[in-house]
């Protein structure tokens, strides 16, 4: 049963199955499964599980009746195991089920809740099948199997294994069954009603329109993390005698949903109505007018294409990038780090996929349904895949990069949930992971003085690596950590946060910490007066803000105008030297902060609105280079926004950007070659940057070759800068052409983008135009015109038509 | 306040010249707070029987945790101890104004030596383990009922032990101490609360120098 509770069924975020059509079809296959389990296989039903499976039942004492002994406190079977102790145990309502045979007289007992017991069931024992055969066994692979020794226990782990394949076959049937809206279909229902939008006799609706204009190339209207869902858009309906209705249209039907309009929060989106096939058909359902209408003017509903293919390539692409759920790779990499065993290969989910195409394939040939003919084989499969791997958007959907079209140099480093998975093969994990349990144990039990002392235990251990990181989260301790920072204990929560500022390193202990509300506690940190609390709170929060959800949640808790207080770090100017320090380290912290949120657009703003770009201005200026880098990473982040821009250009922010070109420090440079090369859009800034002699330093940057990001943050610049003219004659007199000529090949797109772009604008100056013919430019360039980089192909085009412009050269 | 005399201000006047000589940190205003602080409290003290020469365990106690939330009785014994210099058994005048002075505006310096004078409970300029253990040993509150918490307390001691004794001769001197303290300040406190925090500094100094400007 493994593979259908964690691949196939449906999970809503508190554990709980969704009541989806397939997931109903899945619990009554388990249910039919489970109830002729003990007649098809006598032996095997005796079989003791290694662990009781655990559950709330709806049971109470009296539904109980013979072969139990009822007591005041609870119910007993009287069939017992090996060592007597009984094979049900029932404390309301809590119930404990050791064999499958008690399993099926439970559930012959729970009559007509006995879906219901089955659904609560399989929600709280989600590892399942390790609680019945038991870890070691329930882990081994179908190659391994051939080798064991057969018995009751084994033979019954082959019996669940076929079952769990067959289950997910039908699945895969069922699936395809069911309902596909295509978004042209979509795109055409609503167009055809909107023609009865009108005033008269044969009005239908008020008004009818989509919450968003801008369609996505696939036709979706829908944002993409719920396009993965397979949302593909929604509108808004008024009909006639009935309020507006909100609407979403997804791949598996119309459902109304919670009033989703222009606001995106993500409660709006959940479904409040049944799936139905189409928007007549929901309208039909809830306003009488529409229905009637309808019949009168006799309105024929075309048949449409209904199948969907849109999500494949989606789904697809994000599958590629992403080979497990993070829950899966979780677990693997855990299972790993603590036993140094490999869990599962790599392919064996391919090998899944393998069996559920097989399936699909038999049933639509079985069925010659039209609708499968037409399909060509290629999308038959993709179709197959995303249907399949549709059940793993959850954790999908989580990891959806935000602002898709930002156009910020954001994305590139959004370093989303995706880790390498780097083999672990310590011999001494064991000893570390029993420290670290017992560490947790002691933290569970101490109090302020002893948590403190635990704490600081806690940091002896190496906090970089993975197995400890993944045993704190494990154990329980990320939650302990966490819940210190509710307290009123300065120390405590000054030794929990050292801890967390290191382990949240790991992505996935930062997303476990989002997900325990772990970001509003740490701003509820930031305004305590306790400058080291509140540096290790930044600190923390610059770590776990990586990923888009998290900067969200910074954001709508008022995180970021409390790190923007942060960044006054002059308070007073009496302050003696040891609170200065303390003070710096309070604003370089709260900068790195910044710096991660600063990624997201909406948080750029609100660093806007809660002042921070004079702050920032002001501690640009300081002359330590720690506290410079973020600060600057924050200013070239949010230079994507126009007011920022105007800001740097006014509060004379561009002279301190030209300063730290001189740096040693390769970052510095090249955030600030970064900063310069979104700000020199503007005039302003590229004559600022000539008179502050900004245009040497950037040329002598081409120089660090080997650093790539800092050459293209430095060629960018370049381009930028040579918009202007009077800047080009500066950049000649220090040969830069020729070292731009130079850098045409073996360089990454990100740099030829801009080295091409920077020689169409020298090419402007006709003297220019030979020297990057005679040195070879011509050339490299119409090799560049043989990639697919559309940003290289457009600037290469330019390039190559303005040095074409002189006679000599098109020969 | 009460309605002061001539000669009691003239007191005041010369107890204030002679303590603003001896100890640093609090200027004459705030010394005179202080001394008028302690005055109250040993007047308080002095209706309940017999006069003292000085502010007795009891009513130090009390102080300590309705002022400074302190809870940890142990603790509470040690502080008294740590002000109660000379260990008559009274704080003085003078060891009042001295214990307030590392209280309220120690350096790191002067709270190193106070608290490892505080966990010294014998006086012998070394913390034992049997000391730590005395400290700690009811620190765990949610322990499984079926172990013994001593054997995790005992666990703790020797893993703080071997992080702190750093010339490895199974006890804490005060330079171990002090070491790991400049390592790790959370281990100023490391064997219990006996300084207040930041904002209890601010209430206690907000209640106790804001009085004579009245």
């Amino acid at each position: 049963m493994g593979l259908i509770l964690t691949r196939a069924a449906q999970w809503t975020s508190s554990n709980k199955l969704e009541s989806t059509p397939l997931n109903e079809f899945l619990v009554t296959q388990i249910l039919n499964y489970a109830e002729k389990f003990v007649s098809r296989h006598p032996q095997e039903a005796e079989h003791v599980f290694d662990e009781p499976l655990q559950w709330n039942t709806s049971l109470v004492k009296y539904d109980f009746k013979d072969d139990y002994i009822i007591s005041a406190i609870g119910v007993k079977s009287l069939e017992k195991d090996s060592e007597g102790k009984p094979l049900l145990q029932f404390f309301p309502p809590s119930i404990s089920v050791r064999t499958f045979s008690q399993l099926s007289k439970l559930l012959h007992l729970a009559d007509d809740r006995k879906r219901h017991e089955v659904q609560v069931c399989l929600e709280e024992n989600r590892d399942l099948m390790v609680k019945i055969v038991g870890q070691s066994l329930a882990n081994t692979s179908e190659e391994d199997i051939s080798t064991l020794e057969i018995d009751v226990r084994v033979k019954l782990f082959i019996l669940l294994r076929n079952t769990d394949e067959k289950i997910l076959n039908k699945f895969v049937g069922e699936i395809t069954k069911q309902v596909k809206l295509l978004p042209t279909a979509v795109e055409e229902e609503v167009d055809f009603l909107r023609q009865y939008c009108t005033e008269g006799g044969k009005r239908l609706l008020k008004s009818l329109r989509y919450t968003s204009d801008y369609e996505f190339p696939n036709g979706c209207r829908a944002p993409p993390w719920r396009q993965l869902l397979g949302e593909i858009c929604y509108v808004v309906i008024e009909p006639c005698d009935a309020e507006a209705l909100y609407i979403t249209c997804s791949s598996s039907g119309v459902f109304l949903n919670a009033g989703l309009d222009k606001e995106e929060d993500e409660s709006l989106y959940e479904r409040q109505s049944d799936y139905y096939e189409d928007i007549a058909t929901l309208l039909k359902r809830v306003s009488p007018h529409f229905e009637e209408n309808v019949k009168k003017q006799d309105i024929l509903w075309q048949q449409k294409p209904r199948r969907s293919i849109h999500l494949a390539h989606v789904v697809y692409e994000i599958e590629q990038a992403q080979p497990k759920t993070p829950e899966e790779r979780e677990w693997e990499k855990l299972q790993r780090a603590l036993y140094g065993r490999k869990k599962r290969e790599p392919c064996q989910r391919w090998r899944n996929l393998g069996l559920a195409k097989y399936g699909a394939a038999q049933f639509n040939s079985k069925n010659n349904k039209p609708d499968a003919v037409i399909l060509c084989p290629l999308s038959e499969d993709s179709r197959v895949v995303t249907d399949v791997l549709f059940v793993f958007r959850k954790s999908i959907v989580a990891s959806f990069p935000e602002e898709h079209f930002s156009g910020s140099s954001s994305e590139s480093e959004e370093e989303e949930e995706q880790t390498e998975r780097r083999p672990d093969t310590s011999t001494e994990l064991q000893s570390e992971y029993w420290q670290v349990q017992k560490l947790v144990k002691y933290l569970k039990a101490a109090d302020q003085t002893a948590t403190v002392l635990v704490l600081c235990a806690m940091m002896d251990l190496d906090l970089m690596k993975e197995v400890i990181q993944l045993a704190i989260l494990d154990l329980g301790g990320l939650e302990l950590l966490l819940n210190l920072l509710d307290t009123t204990d300065i120390r405590s929560k000054i030794g929990s946060l050292k801890i967390l500022a290191k382990i949240s390193q790991n992505v996935i202990i930062r997303q476990t910490i989002v997900n325990m509300r772990g970001l509003q506690r740490m701003v509820n940190n930031l305004d305590i007066p306790v400058k080291e609390l509140q540096a290790l709170a930044s600190e923390t929060i610059a770590h776990v803000a990586k990923f888009r959800r998290a900067r969200r949640i910074v954001r709508v808790h008022g995180g970021i105008s409390k790190l923007v207080k942060l960044l006054e770090c002059f308070p007073y100017s009496a302050t003696p030297e040891e609170d200065m320090e303390m003070n710096l380290e309070v604003a370089r912290c709260g900068a790195s902060a910044l710096w991660s949120l600063s990624k997201s657009s909406k948080n750029k703003e609100a660093i806007r609105k809660a002042g921070g770009i004079p702050l920032l201005g002001f501690l640009l200026r300081s002359p330590y280079e720690d506290m410079v880098i973020p600060v600057v990473g924050t200013l070239q982040e949010c230079a994507s926004q126009k007011n920022y821009r105007v800001a740097i250009e006014n509060e004379g922010m561009v002279k301190d950007l030209v300063k730290n070109l001189r740096s040693d420090n390769e970052e510095l440079q090249m955030l600030c070659a970064s900063a310069i090369f979104k700000c020199a859009e503007d005039k302003l800034t590229r004559d600022l940057v000539r008179s502050h002699q900004g245009l040497q330093p950037l040329v002598s940057l081409l120089s660090k070759a080997e650093n790539k990001q800092l050459l293209a943050a430095a060629t960018g610049a370049i381009w930028k800068c040579s918009i202007s003219m009077e800047n080009v004659a500066i950049f000649q007199e220090y040969k830069a052409l020729q070292i731009l000529i130079g850098l045409l090949t073996e360089q990454p797109e990100e740099v030829l983008v801009n080295v091409v772009g920077a020689l169409g604008q020298f090419a402007r100056i006709p003297a220019n135009k030979s020297i990057i013919c005679n040195g070879g430019g011509i050339r490299a360039l119409i090799n560049l015109l043989n990639g697919t980089n559309q940003a290289l192909l457009v600037n290469v085009a330019k390039a190559v038509g303005a040095c074409a412009t002189e006679r000599d050269n098109v020969a | 306040m009460m309605e002061m005399t001539a000669k009691s201000k003239k007191v005041l006047h010369a107890q204030v010249e002679a303590l603003s000589r001896k100890v640093e940190h609090f200027n004459k205003t705030e010394l005179e707070s202080l001394i008028l602080m302690f005055n109250s409290l040993m007047a308080e003290q002095f209706s309940r029987g017999r006069p003292a020469n000085g502010l007795k365990r009891g009513k130090f106690r009390g102080l300590l945790q309705g002022t400074f939330e302190m809870t940890n009785a142990v603790m509470m014994d040690e502080v008294f101890r740590s002000f109660d210099k000379d260990g008559h058994g009274v704080i003085i005048l003078e060891e009042w104004i001295r214990g307030l002075a590392v209280f309220l505006r120690g350096t790191l310096d002067e709270k190193m030596n106070n608290t490892f004078r505080v966990y010294d409970l014998n006086n012998d300029k070394f913390i034992s383990k049997d000391e730590i253990f005395h400290m700690l040993k009811h620190s765990f509150i949610k322990w499984p009922s079926e172990e013994d918490p001593d054997e995790g307390i005992k666990d703790v001691v020797e893993i703080t032990m071997k992080k702190m004794d750093l010339d490895h001769d199974g006890m804490l001197s005060f330079d171990d101490f002090q070491k790991s303290v400049l390592d790790e300040n959370l281990f100023l406190q490391a064997f219990g609360p006996c300084l207040p925090d930041n904002t209890i500094i601010a209430k206690f100094e907000q209640l106790a120098f804001k009085e004579p400007e009245q």
